[in-house]
């Protein structure tokens, strides 16, 4: 590991074509920062950190504050009925206890994806960093016997992941990692993890999702085997 | 007829393609040409496949297919090195997240275990997987497989001969190619909304691809943006052009998209996908680069084109890539990079 010179997330937008209308699940591949948030009672939230990856219809979602700890993040499934998307947390962590569904309706403003609220009359703006290239993926991890375990992500300079610890849904860990010009830098997690200002190699990474990874990039088929990492299956 | 404009797929007699009839082979020739210029797909008939060779085909296939899941899933694909086996539902997945409902046993050129390029850890390149004790399947498989890519050496040279090349100017880029055949099962799925599209549009990676049908449900996009349907003739083979022709040839053969519509009914398919060597770096050829027809295409290696739009397809090479094991070369080029949807898009 080296020091980290990641680049800052923020800096790594792209420019979007103007779209219009509402979008499909799969048009929204890619990772999204939240721009804006205007809540119910009318205030105003254009500080927190929040970016939202979605491929395929696998989603991961991480909101944090200056400081790189999160305090809220879930991982799960999008689905949409009708003009409504619906994110179904499978993992989440510092969510509000019993709130309703999440639910909102999407269009395109141009180039920003705006979210209303289907429950809370909320407002969001979403603005799209990166799109899915070939070589991007979304995983299920998996203890081995098919058992989801957590989920992995990665789109351009963008990874995520979301494992449980010790196998327990409640100690679930998010992450978010971005790529710069010497390798993967953490740029927001769950408390607890003094990762910054460090420089990763993908099999690093993986390391600290629990996942599986390989050995050495040259011995392809051969998959690191250690017992308690998690098993990359199912990928889109 | 113009691309824009085609409305049906031409059916050209190939019997006296490469025969001792000159002005019969140069009139099939010719025929050819208009069907790669003008539509990127032809039926072919009087290709010499024995129709015996296809009916053993088809039992085979149809007795391993109704195998056990558990026996099928000993030659899983995910067990090969080089892509070789049997494809579970599910395991391809598209870019919208869907898995496919169908499943497939894919084989290319059985190459033996201490082949050089095998042992190099070519991720296309080497053996077969076979069930064990099954050697009809075997057989059947392969008597075709030979077959059918013998056929495609001679279309090979024709079409050569109808972009004005030698007949063997294209030999050189086919001494190992992997030439995959599938053998493709759709189960009845009661489910499927009919008219809808089951594997959405696309081009062909290779060179261009032989298309043994047992059902309709194949449709062809024409340069207007229609979808033709393109139902199976009676003893014919359908040909359609794919990336590397159209790169060749400069834009002149165009890799034509299609699509397959999701039908309820079970039904089998078999294409080639008639591939150039591995290692063959694909860029138009000097007679198609004009001032009135400037390069329009970079070059691409064959094999990394061929191998990283398949990681995009399948779900266990995804977990590999996922893993670190394997990586896609720097200019592997997004699906639907050719073709007429890419010059739409483009447009």
């Amino acid at each position: 590991m080296q020091a980290n010179k990641a680049v800052p997330v923020g800096d790594i937008a792209q420019e979007t074509a103007p779209e219009r209308g509402a979008p499909r699940i799969e048009d929204l591949g890619g990772v999204w920062q939240r721009t804006l948030l205007i809540e119910p009672d009318g205030g105003v939230d254009q500080t927190s950190e929040v970016y939202w990856l979605q491929l395929g219809t696998l989603c991961g979602d991480i909101r944090s504050a200056p400081d790189q700890n999160c305090h809220a993040a879930f991982a799960g499934i999008l689905s949409s009925r009708d003009e409504i998307f619906h994110w179904s947390p499978r993992w989440a962590y510092g969510l509000e206890e019993g709130a309703p569904p999440d639910e909102g309706y999407l269009r395109w403003e141009g180039a920003i994806l705006r979210e209303d609220g289907v429950h809370a009359a909320y407002v969001e703006h979403w603005r799209r960093l990166a799109t899915p290239g070939d070589d991007d993926f979304a995983c299920w991890l998996t203890d081995g016997s098919g058992n989801p375990k957590g989920l992995l992500l990665r789109i351009g300079r963008f990874a995520f992941c979301a494992h449980e610890q010790d196998g327990a849904a409640e100690e679930t860990e998010f992450r978010l990692f971005t790529h710069g010009e010497d390798g993967w830098g953490l740029a927001a997690s769950t408390p607890g993890h003094a990762l910054t200002g460090v420089t990763l190699t993908w099999p690093e990474v993986l390391r600290i999702c629990g996942a599986e990874y390989a050995e050495a990039e040259s011995s392809a088929g051969s998959a690191g085997s250690g017992r308690r990492h998690l098993k990359i299956e199912e990928c889109i | 007829m113009t691309m824009s404009s085609f409305q049906t797929i031409p059916v050209v007699d190939i019997t006296h393609l490469g025969g001792t009839d000159t002005q019969k082979h140069e009139a099939v020739v010719d025929e050819i040409r208009k069907a790669a210029e003008n539509v990127g797909f032809l039926t072919i008939t009087g290709h010499g496949i024995d129709p015996a060779i296809i009916s053993e085909l088809i039992a085979a296939t149809k007795a391993f297919f109704a195998l056990p899941e558990a026996e099928k899933m000993k030659v899983y694909i995910g067990n090969s090195r080089n892509h070789r086996g049997y494809v579970p539902e599910g395991e391809e997945v598209f870019a919208s997240g869907t898995k496919d409902k169908k499943e497939a046993f894919d084989v290319s050129i059985d190459l033996p275990a201490n082949d050089p390029d095998y042992l190099a850890g070519n991720p296309l390149l080497g053996p077969n997987q076979w069930p064990e004790g099954n050697p009809d399947f075997r057989r059947a498989v392969m008597t075709y497989y030979d077959a059918a890519f013998a056929l495609g050496g001679r279309m090979v040279r024709g079409f050569a001969e109808a972009l004005g090349l030698a007949p063997d100017a294209l030999d050189r880029f086919f001494t190992k190619p992997p030439s995959q055949l599938r053998l493709i099962h759709y189960p009845y799925d009661p489910n499927a909304p009919e008219d809808q599209p089951g594997i959405g549009a696309h081009t062909d990676y290779e060179a261009f691809t032989l298309l043994l049908p047992t059902a309709p449900g194949l449709e062809v996009m024409n340069g207007e943006g229609e979808w033709i349907d393109a139902s199976p003739v009676q003893g014919g083979l359908v040909i359609n052009i794919g990336d590397m022709l159209e790169v060749w040839s400069n834009g002149r053969f165009t890799a034509t998209s299609h699509r397959v519509r999701k039908v309820k009914e079970e039904r089998y398919s078999f294409p080639l996908f008639y591939s150039c060597d591995y290692w063959t770096v694909v860029e138009p050829l000097a007679p198609f680069v004009t001032p009135n027809s400037p390069r329009a295409y970079e070059a691409v290696t064959a094999g990394e084109h061929l191998h990283a739009q398949t990681v995009q397809t399948f779900t266990y090479l995804k977990a590999r890539l996922a893993r670190g094991e394997v990586t896609l070369p720097e200019n592997s080029r997004s699906l639907s990079s050719y073709g007429q949807e890419a010059k739409r898009k483009a447009s």
